[in-house]
């Protein structure tokens, strides 16, 4: 007994953790895999739901964000297979306004105008890439997550980054 | 240009902080004496920093606030708890139990049910469970195929690679040998599947497969009967590359081949399955658009129409399973492909590098931009690969299938169409670099494989052409050979007889 609650603490506090800090990161990847925000937040709770599931089982889990933002994008795909409707999100459609999410640093609205377009050409891996890297996620756990190798992962990391460079230049 | 390619790569992964100490040091050196990386890196990261503020600025923030978690992990543990307590533990009626009740909540959280089962949980039951082991065993490896008794060691130089790879091979087929190796390891990744009457077997079947980077063997597997947790079926491979496999050779009753397999809907004990039985199996591949490339094989034996399907995603596989699901004969069986593939599996890989040629500047001339020749290119090969897709399933049709029945004709029908369409379009996308083709007729029937012929030689030619670094070529010839081949595969396709 002592033993099962000392592995639920563990459980708990690892899946509690991250989804403070992942969640929205996840999020924010589903939403631009082309799930309508509603869906995507639900998918992003549930893959924390999955991951406490899958460390109560014991099952150990290599790299915890890698697995986290997998489970997400087969979890979008699996959505998108159901529903033919969705479809990417496409960067080029978006308004561009005063954002509240570039706070940082205002930007040209002509040249992000340019860099949506240009988002909009790459191809899904690239954007994928792109995104999965902005989340925070290292070469490999973004190769696990799209299924590819690291090289691979740096290759479209390349493209992406020579095509956005074109463009807001 | 490729040096300049695998620069930026190099730069990247410095930026990201991907590159080991000694390889960032030289690049920290390098970047001292040499603008022009300074410059890229700068800008590179200026972009990434514009890509990331504007795909959040421009993507819907969540439209609630998050829910608490904590309450929903506990409700998991009261269901956890609830399944423990149904039936004792080690005992396969709870595990069967289990596992529907897991697939239940599965549903409820829309896991995938592959997922659900731990490899440590499922061995220690399998091990605990292990009542008469297998009396006589086959052996497979690259170079021969052997029977002999299982508890007889034998083969010295299979049991010397066993032994340095530290796994018993005087117990084949024992869960707690596999799970003596497997603890054993460190580092270690595992995946359990769930299998429904996997080839020549009837029946669920769990499979867990290890992987590892330590030792001998690079990965494990174990097939493992649902029904009393037995182990059938081992597969080995070694880091050598070597492979040896090894089942267990059925006394039981359990692995009757004169059972038909199963169809759910309708059991039909008849012997063997008919070309129109694996007809039907393309028609309802087709039904779904499953025959145009996706990685799933058909043969039919003496027993079934044997379908398998490599690494379909869960909806896919779904899909698959309602369209085969009910046709009498097949067996069905699903494989997923390791999680992550290694480099160079990739055919993105292959187009990677920008093309520079004079087919390359002609295009730039003819299309505006770079980003124009980008779209040219990805819809002109885009649109070959669909037409290749379309020829592979034709030749497929005529390579399996004799007796004009309706459903053949069907089939070939529907790809033919598409193929033609396709053909169209892409003379249509590659109209500003050729000018139009106009095709003719050939005099004589075109079969399948010389259509499929056709299709290759023009996909190679364009993939040369449009996305191939150094292609050296004049752009007059390389243009008059894609115009050429062009025309043959349009006569082709209107001269096709299947």
């Amino acid at each position: 007994m002592l033993l099962s609650d000392a592995a639920k603490n563990a459980a708990d506090s690892i899946v509690l953790r991250l989804y403070e800090e992942a969640r929205e990161d996840v999020y924010y990847y589903v939403v631009s895999l082309g799930l309508p925000a509603a869906q995507a937040q639900d998918v992003a709770q549930e893959v924390f739901l999955k991951l406490y599931m899958q460390l109560r089982q014991g099952e150990e889990i290599r790299s915890v964000r890698g697995w986290i933002f997998r489970v997400a994008h087969n979890e979008a795909l699996k959505w998108k297979a159901k529903d033919k409707r969705l479809s990417d999100w496409n960067p080029a459609l978006e308004p561009v306004s005063d954002a509240p999410g570039a706070e940082k640093r205002m930007l040209q609205k002509e040249s992000r105008q340019r860099l949506n377009e240009a988002l909009a050409d790459l191809s899904p891996q690239q954007r994928q890439v792109l995104q999965l890297r902005a989340a925070g996620l290292r070469y490999r756990e973004i190769a696990d997550t799209i299924g590819v190798g690291v090289s691979t992962v740096n290759e479209f990391m390349r493209r992406g980054v020579a095509r956005l460079r074109k463009a807001v230049q | 240009m490729s040096g300049v390619h695998s620069e930026e790569l190099v730069l990247l992964s410095y930026l990201d902080g991907e590159l080991d100490a000694k390889r960032t040091d030289e690049v920290r050196k390098h970047l001292d004496s040499c603008y022009e990386c300074r410059a890229f890196l700068t800008e590179a990261r200026a972009t990434l920093r514009m890509h990331d503020e504007a795909v959040r600025g421009s993507l819907p923030a969540p439209p609630r606030a998050w829910a608490e978690l904590r309450p929903l992990l506990d409700d998991l543990d009261a269901e956890r708890r609830q399944l423990r307590r149904t039936r004792p533990l080690f005992q396969p009626a709870w595990w069967a139990a289990a596992a529907a009740a897991i697939a239940m909540v599965a549903i409820v959280l829309r896991l995938s049910t592959g997922q659900t089962v731990s490899a440590a949980e499922l061995l220690a039951k399998a091990s605990a469970q292990e009542a008469a082991p297998a009396e006589r065993i086959e052996v497979r490896t690259s170079k021969r195929s052997f029977i002999r008794a299982a508890r007889y060691g034998g083969d010295p130089e299979l049991a010397a690679m066993f032994r340095l790879a530290n796994f018993d091979w005087e117990r084949p087929l024992r869960a707690r040998a596999f799970a003596e190796w497997r603890n054993g390891l460190s580092e270690k990744h595992d995946e359990v599947r769930v299998l429904q009457n996997p080839a020549a077997r009837k029946g669920s079947y769990y499979r867990i497969t290890t992987k590892t980077p330590e030792g001998g063997l690079s990965e494990v597997s174990v097939t493992i009967r649902a029904a009393d947790l037995r182990p059938v079926e081992e597969r080995f491979q070694f880091r050598n590359s070597e492979w040896v496999e090894i089942s267990e050779i059925a006394d039981q009753p359990t692995q009757d081949p004169g059972v038909a397999p199963p169809s759910l809907a309708k059991p039909n004990p008849s012997p063997a399955p008919t070309e129109a039985d694996e007809l039907r199996v393309f028609e309802a591949l087709h039904r779904i658009g499953a025959d145009l490339g996706e990685p799933i094989e058909v043969r039919r034996n003496a027993a079934s129409v044997e379908v398998t399907v490599l690494g379909a995603s869960a909806s896919r596989e779904r899909e698959i399973r309602d369209a085969i699901g009910g046709l009498p004969h097949v067996s069905l069986r699903i494989e997923q492909p390791q999680a992550v593939r290694g480099p160079g599996n990739q055919s993105a890989e292959a187009s990677a590098e920008t093309p520079s040629g004079p087919v390359h500047s002609r295009l730039l001339r003819l299309m505006g931009s770079a980003a124009n020749v980008d779209a040219f290119t990805n819809a002109a090969l885009e649109t070959s690969e669909g037409i290749l897709a379309r020829a592979h399933a034709l030749r497929q049709l005529a390579d399996r299938f004799s007796e004009p029945h309706d459903t053949l004709v069907n089939l070939t029908a529907d790809h033919h169409r598409a193929l033609r369409d396709g053909v169209a379009r892409l003379n249509g996308i590659l109209q500003p670099l050729t000018g139009g083709v106009e095709a003719q007729r050939p005099a004589t029937t075109v079969d399948a494989r010389a259509l499929l012929g056709a299709a290759q030689r023009l996909d190679t030619l364009l993939t040369l052409a449009l996305a191939s670094p150094n292609q050296r070529d004049e752009a007059d010839e390389v243009v008059a050979r894609i115009r050429r081949a062009l025309a043959d595969l349009e006569g082709a396709s209107l001269g096709f007889k299947p």
